[in-house]
């Protein structure tokens, strides 16, 4: 590939990202393309956005669609955690935390999962608590994996009208989560399902310390060991779930 | 293709991206290509096409490969509509 040919598809990239992303995420996203190079890999940044969403209490699937797929609350002693693409010792450590995870399955095989905290949420990739707020009526939905060759059947449906089912059960009217920043699809597509942005939060990491800026409280961390880390208090509204059509 | 502009406005009305309708064509990619085209969308779309073609879409039959482009979508519903 000769250089005019690379250079065109550089710009064609950079112009695709700068159009999802916009400038200044853009500019995050090779800040730490650039700084994990120089650095091999030592220091990294990581920007999230922090959202909300209403529990609804309407499921997404009509009563007549998906009823192939089973979902089941499953334990850490399950079989099928053998089966996730995650390694095992972050399965243990959720389950220890007392986290939820609902698992999807179609003819007996495992098509997905979808993990819930009914409260404050330790975050893995950085050092930072999550605190969905008011407390026992808001809870943090992560990780949301679907198999490929499933995707964008209803197994992601699915998964959210069990995952809602068990949230309004447990009277939690509201669910937080963060989106990478890169992340412009899942971003764009929580906001078209009624999710509100509750603000940003940018992570410089090393191995050993920590640079927190925030748009939202406590705005400002500097952390120097692991036990050291922000606590976000995310403040939904209190109300209760509507149906949204 | 003998239905891609019914399909054509049942996409572009159920994701409400009817400014965008002129831009697509038989080849246009749908799934990584319309943002809006996402997995809670794809169910809306799916009941939109069942009640306006008066067809049954099962739930196997929802796979990505059907919404590739308009042109398999299309594709897909011209085949449900002659069988």
């Amino acid at each position: 590939m000769n250089l005019l040919t690379s250079f065109k598809k550089t710009k064609n990239s950079f112009s695709q990202v700068l159009k999802e992303l916009g400038w200044i995420d853009t500019g995050i996203f090779i800040s730490n393309k650039l700084l994990r190079l120089v650095s091999q890999d030592k220091l990294r940044i990581y920007k999230y956005y922090l959202v909300t969403q209403p529990v609804r209490d309407k499921p997404y699937l009509p009563p007549h669609r998906g009823k192939e797929i089973k979902i089941r609350l499953i334990d850490k002693t399950d079989a099928v955690i053998s089966s996730f693409p995650r390694p095992l010792h972050v399965i243990e450590s959720r389950f220890n935390c007392g986290a939820k995870c609902l698992v999807a399955f179609k003819d007996g095989r495992f098509i997905g999962f979808l993990w819930l905290q009914l409260g404050p949420y330790q975050e893995d990739e950085v050092r930072a608590r999550f605190i969905p707020l008011p407390e026992n009526r808001a809870a943090w939905d992560f990780d949301v994996f679907i198999v490929p060759e499933y995707r964008f059947g209803l197994a992601f449906t699915r998964l959210w009208d069990e995952a809602n089912n068990l949230l309004s059960n447990s009277d939690i009217y509201w669910s937080c989560s963060r989106i990478t920043a890169t992340n412009s699809v899942s971003l764009k597509s929580h906001l078209r399902q009624n999710a509100e942005c509750l603000g940003s939060a940018h992570f410089l990491c090393s191995d050993k310390w920590q640079l927190t800026v925030a748009s939202l409280f406590p705005y400002f961390h500097l952390s120097f060991h692991e036990n050291s880390y922000p606590k976000f208090y995310l403040k939904t509204k209190l109300m209760t779930s509507q149906s949204i059509s | 293709m003998q239905h891609l502009e019914e399909v054509k406005n049942i996409l572009c009305t159920v994701l409400s991206i009817t400014d965008r309708k002129d831009s697509l064509s038989e080849e246009s990619s749908l799934l990584g290509n319309i943002p809006e085209l996402d997995s809670m969308a794809v169910v809306n779309v799916i009941t939109a096409l069942e009640e306006h073609f008066n067809i049954v879409i099962e739930d196997d039959e929802i796979t990505s490969k059907i919404f590739e482009t308009l042109g398999t979508l299309t594709h897909f519903i011209d085949n449900k509509l002659s069988s």
